[in-house]
């Protein structure tokens, strides 16, 4: 009991004391216990990079989990898309088929494709004789460079017929006159000689013949006075006319004249297509 | 060797008080294992000396906590004392090896040291909070030291059994 009361008189003698005289023990107290806190400090800064490690982990293994869920849901919708389309296409194949024969184009028109061979090819070829053209239809080298006429790249193997038009982004540039298995010889729109079926402003409208004269503008005839024509009309090609395709551009009305008792214009068109040939243009053939 | 131990166990329970309290915080609530030290040394050392040593080590947590000097200590002299008797009286009985019985005075030991303490540092005009928060802080940190206290007492119950068995 004396022990108790001696011990409190002192804790009561320190409680009272100022708290600047106990700091040297509170420092010393807190100095032996330092070196411990760092470890303890290392030791929780380590548990939580492997707390934050694992949680990473966990988290990836969620966001993997999550990005294979929306996959699995993506390739589920694909299949159900893939199987509508199908569906969509069986269906559209039987509607055809069923579809009176009647109402189905008897023709449609196709291309092909096919370059203009330059002078230096048409040497080439003709250095090589390959240029079968020539050969096959008497064309002789010098017809080759005459004006009006070019060489294209397509014959008959692929399809390439005498009195195809030879077209370029919708406008008409010439006919096929010769073809070869592998070349074919093109007259051009303003050559002399050159004639096809020309409708004006639309694919029903005045029917004429279209005529190259060697010159800039080409003439259009057959085309009755009853017609009203003025400058500016399109002329379209007449002869693909009923294929349900637009029709390619020959050119437009730069002039119309009446002589003096006749019973047809006198018309002059500007074509579409001038300049120097195209690198490329398609032949326009007609298929079942 | 008991002394050596303590001084272990001291040193180990300053530095979670200091250094890992913020990781073992439940709440507002951190345990006080130096109160815990020292209320276990009441219990299990067989000595009518006891409470001063525990009264020694509740002057450490003293020095090394914010706050003043001597009232921690002061009231663990106090319930030390207290304690004392009543382990002599469960010895008497024979109970006082018993889980339950050391785990309940543990309890009543370190809720009263907590709340003597908050309430001398609540009128004192030491403590952060005023004197009823104060005193539900002080309980919580006493319910949450004698959870803490149930492995140390049945690691010291297994301890003291295989030394009597041998």
């Amino acid at each position: 009991m004396q022990a108790l009361a001696v011990a409190l008189a002192v804790t009561a003698v320190l409680a009272a004391l100022p708290p600047s005289w106990l700091m040297p023990a509170q420092g010393w107290a807190l100095g032996a216990l330092r070196p411990g806190q760092r470890a303890a400090a290392g030791m929780v800064a380590l548990g939580r990079q492997v707390k934050a490690r694992v949680a990473s982990h966990f988290g990836n293994v969620a966001e993997l989990a999550a990005a294979r869920d929306v996959a699995e849901r993506l390739a589920a919708e694909n299949r159900v898309l893939a199987e509508r389309l199908a569906s969509v296409q069986r269906r559209l194949a039987t509607t055809q088929a069923e579809r009176p024969a009647a109402d189905r184009a008897l023709l449609r028109l196709g291309g092909i494709e096919a370059r203009v061979l330059g002078q230096q090819a048409r040497g080439y070829l003709l250095r090589q004789k390959l240029l079968d053209v020539g050969r096959v239809d008497g064309v002789e080298p010098g017809a080759l460079v005459l004006h009006g006429a070019a060489v294209v790249d397509r014959g008959e193997q692929h399809g390439v017929e005498p009195g195809h038009l030879a077209v370029e982004g919708g406008r008409v540039w010439g006919r096929v006159v010769r073809a070869g298995p592998n070349t074919a010889v093109v007259r051009t729109l303003d050559a002399p000689g050159f004639r096809d079926v020309v409708r004006l402003r639309s694919p029903r409208g005045a029917e004429g013949i279209v005529e190259g004269t060697g010159e800039m503008l080409c003439r259009i005839r057959m085309i009755a006075v009853t017609e009203p024509v003025t400058p500016g009309d399109e002329v379209l090609a007449g002869s693909l006319a009923g294929l349900g395709a637009p029709l390619p551009r020959y050119g437009v009305v730069e002039r119309v004249e009446q002589s003096v008792g006749a019973a047809h214009w006198d018309i002059w068109m500007r074509p579409a297509l001038t300049g120097s040939p195209p690198e490329k243009v398609v032949v326009v053939r007609v298929e079942p | 060797m008991p002394y050596v131990l303590l001084i272990v166990f001291v040193y180990l329970a300053a530095l979670v008080d200091t250094a890992l309290a913020e990781v073992l915080r439940v709440g507002d609530v951190t345990p006080d294992l130096l109160a815990l030290a020292a209320i276990v040394w009441v219990l299990l050392v067989p000595s009518r000396w006891a409470f001063l040593t525990a009264g020694a080590v509740a002057l450490l947590a003293d020095l090394i906590a914010p706050g003043r000097v001597g009232v921690g200590a002061a009231w663990m002299l106090l319930i030390g004392f207290g304690l004392s008797g009543l382990v002599q009286h469960a010895r008497r009985r024979r109970i006082d090896r018993r889980l339950p019985v050391r785990l309940a005075l543990t309890a009543a030991g370190l809720t009263a040291w907590c709340l003597g303490v908050g309430a001398t540092a609540g009128l004192l005009g030491d403590a952060a909070l005023p004197l009823l928060p104060q005193l539900v802080r002080s309980l919580g940190a006493a319910l949450y030291t004698s959870v803490v206290a149930l492995p140390v007492l049945m690691v010291a119950g297994w301890t003291r059994t295989e030394r009597e068995t041998f």
